[in-house]
């Protein structure tokens, strides 16, 4: 089941988790449900979750040395 | 399952088309359409247990769980917003019940329609501009100037004065691209109807070791879709130091705020 538009499916092969979250936890109608995780909450987490994806990154990095270092 | 609430995707307007009575949301559940004055709430049942207060709370810091969510909300908004116009709603809204639902509805109800007037036959479109940062090797391939016999004699001072002129070019190269990001965002902002700059994002989250110098969202009617496209395909042609990075189309995410009327 396809569930993206077809016509520019070949340029979004898979989106990135940070537009992703760029968009739906910073934008789109703001409606309190009764689950609130207020918009300070979102914001803690958020940073709470950037520290964590930096730390998967650093995980990741292939050269860090290589890239930094000749600066 | 404990107990059950409804977890939020988007709001459309009535009548809902056939297409959405077919859908599946998280963890699998069937999608609901919850109608309430005109209005419709595309909605799925979730576990409280994993959805409440006290489990979104550690659940939104699991990042694989909050990927998990992120893609499958996004899915369902896809799928709501190519059968029709849609107000997205942001990721982890929850309401106990239908009820509780209904009452969102009808308190949106005198807001929304500003959001629809601004939303409807337009999507969402994201640019993304890098500026290249040289690698050592291309950066060195660019430095044949210096005559040998000079460098010899002065490698102390040339080395410093290398180094110099090459965070000179760097800063030069980034004041321009600044100035080069602002023109591709009026270029592009001419083709929308609206268009929002987003934060910056961090090289760490992104994974792109370039330097971001627009991040930005663009409202598109459909009708100049193509014309949008093919200009951000030519706005920074032969400019190989830049790298532009579009998709789309989008629910309109960054345009559906009750109080940017």
């Amino acid at each position: 089941m396809s569930l993206y538009p077809a016509a520019d499916q070949e340029l979004e092969p898979q989106v990135s988790l940070v537009d992703l979250l760029d968009r739906l936890l910073g934008a789109g109608v703001v409606l309190s449900g009764d689950i609130v995780i207020s918009l300070a909450g979102v914001d803690l987490v958020q940073i709470r979750l950037h520290a964590l994806i930096a730390s998967v990154r650093a995980d990741m990095e292939r050269s860090a040395t290589g890239r930094v270092g000749t600066a | 399952m404990s107990q059950t609430g409804k977890y939020l995707y988007a709001v459309i307007r009535a009548p809902a088309p056939e297409s959405l009575t077919t859908g599946y949301g998280l963890r699998g559940q069937p999608q609901e359409l919850i109608e309430h004055r005109g209005l419709v709430a595309i909605a799925s049942g979730v576990d409280l247990e994993e959805f409440g207060e006290e489990g979104l709370r550690h659940n939104l810091e699991n990042l694989p769980w909050l990927e998990e969510v992120a893609r499958v909300h996004h899915q369902v908004v896809q799928f709501v917003f190519t059968a029709a116009p849609a107000a997205p709603l942001r990721l982890a809204t929850i309401c106990l019940d239908a009820e509780a639902v209904r009452a969102r509805l009808d308190a949106l109800h005198d807001q929304i329609d500003a959001v629809f007037g601004r939303i409807s036959g337009s999507a969402e479109w994201g640019v993304k501009m890098y500026l290249r940062i040289p690698t050592p090797a291309a950066a060195s391939v660019q430095q044949p100037s210096t005559p040998p016999a000079e460098q010899a004699g002065r490698t102390g001072a040339a080395y410093l004065q290398r180094k110099r002129n090459e965070a000179n070019k760097r800063r030069v190269g980034e004041e321009y691209a600044e100035e080069a990001a602002r023109s591709v965002h009026t270029e592009l902002s001419a083709v929308a109807v609206a268009s929002r700059l987003l934060r910056p994002q961090d090289p760490k989250l992104s994974g792109h070791p370039d330097k971001l110098v627009l991040n930005a969202a663009y409202l598109v009617r459909s009708d100049r879709e193509q014309e949008f496209v093919t200009r951000s395909e030519e706005v920074l042609a032969g400019q190989d130091q830049y790298e532009l990075v579009r998709f789309g189309p989008w629910p309109p995410y960054s345009f559906a705020g009750l109080d940017d009327a």
